[in-house]
């Protein structure tokens, strides 16, 4: 899915000309070169400076203007998750595992950068802890973006499930 | 009970962490178990009556973000106690050994795969960094004198620096697409 991104110039991040770079745009297979906003599916960036730059700064970790579609299971399920309600990290992992009768367990780890991931795309977003409750757990609720992402995600899944349904009953008749 | 602290010796290389913790986890079913880590050597106590699985996990930017605490909580909540940091970057933790259990951080490719590009790309930056930081102590060095002496051992280093972060970053490469394939 394209998306729309504007060009960061190195004098708009307080940076000086050394670091200006080349951005080339590929539209529907042809190389063009812009420099205003433009609608593209992949990007390169050229020059030392820049890619260093990206490096240094952290940028764009995860890749931050890539498409998140097709969720992950991990991914996917966290949304649903807290489609239903606000919860914190420890909430989501049990929620995730009873949702698929223990067949997704959620380390650690894929959701610490999980829910990195989805704050930084605005997926989701912090959640005031309510009185009274453990204010030691963070708590995160959907936005939104995520609520779309969802029914998109859904949507998709539901054209593969028709699919595949649709030759099995085919091949019974 | 007596708690001694033990030491030992490994060179533990970033792209490696996988080797590290299965070298933990044969330790501590020896009853040594990991307190603090370090680049050549951990100090280790020894228990006899308790046995972990180690986990580690690459995590930059606390230091600066100060949500430590908040990370280390939410491991807690998953049934990870945090052991140590080596240089706020690598983070150690334990849980109770059980049988046939293999527990990990990283569940699913998509997110292991996130995890190593991280670890990758910190090995790019180093590489970058100090391939500036040797050309400008190269200009230095023969602009203002012909001193070989100097020089020589000057490009040793950085040659045996430089190619243990392009090592390093080969390897991560290795393991992603090897994941990915």
């Amino acid at each position: 899915m394209p998306l729309l991104t504007t060009v960061r110039r190195p004098e708009s991040l307080g940076l000086p000309a050394f670091f200006l770079f080349e951005r080339r745009n590929i539209i529907d297979g042809y190389l063009c070169q812009n420099d205003i906003d433009i609608r593209y599916n992949e990007q390169y960036y050229i020059g030392m400076g820049y890619i260093g730059l990206r490096y240094i700064m952290g940028r764009d970790e995860m890749g931050n203007k890539k498409e998140i579609l097709p969720l992950t299971e991990a991914f996917y399920y966290i949304l649903v998750s807290l489609y239903a309600m606000p919860s914190h990290g420890y909430g989501i992992m049990q929620d995730v595992e009873k949702m698929s009768s223990g067949r997704v367990k959620i380390g650690a780890g894929t959701l610490y950068t999980a829910l990195n991931t989805l704050l930084n795309k605005g997926l989701i977003d912090h959640y005031p802890v309510p009185e009274g409750t453990d204010s030691r757990r963070k708590m995160y609720a959907i936005t939104n973006d995520g609520k779309t992402a969802v029914a998109a995600e859904m949507s998709r899944l539901e054209e593969l499930l028709q699919a595949g349904r649709l030759v099995q009953l085919s091949i019974k008749e | 009970m007596e708690v001694r602290s033990e030491r030992k010796y490994r060179l533990n290389l970033s792209w490696d962490y996988d080797k590290e913790e299965a070298w933990l986890n044969e330790l501590s079913s020896q009853g040594l178990h990991l307190k603090k880590a370090g680049f050549l050597s951990g100090a280790f106590s020894r228990d006899e009556s308790a046995r972990y699985t180690y986990s580690l996990d690459y995590q930059p930017g606390f230091l600066k973000h100060g949500k430590l605490q908040e990370y280390i909580d939410l491991y807690q909540d998953a049934g990870w106690e945090y052991v140590c940091t080596y240089g706020g970057i690598w983070h150690y933790f334990r849980r109770a050994w059980q049988p046939g259990e293999t527990p990990r951080l990283y569940t699913d490719m998509a997110s292991l795969v996130t995890h190593y590009r991280k670890i990758q790309r910190m090995m790019g930056i180093m590489l970058l960094l100090n391939m500036g930081i040797f050309l400008m102590n190269m200009m230095n060095l023969l602009l203002r004198n012909n001193l070989w002496t100097i020089v020589i051992p000057v490009v040793g280093i950085y040659v045996l620096l430089l190619g243990l972060f392009l090592y390093g970053y080969v390897k991560m490469g290795r393991k992603i697409s090897k994941l990915t394939r």
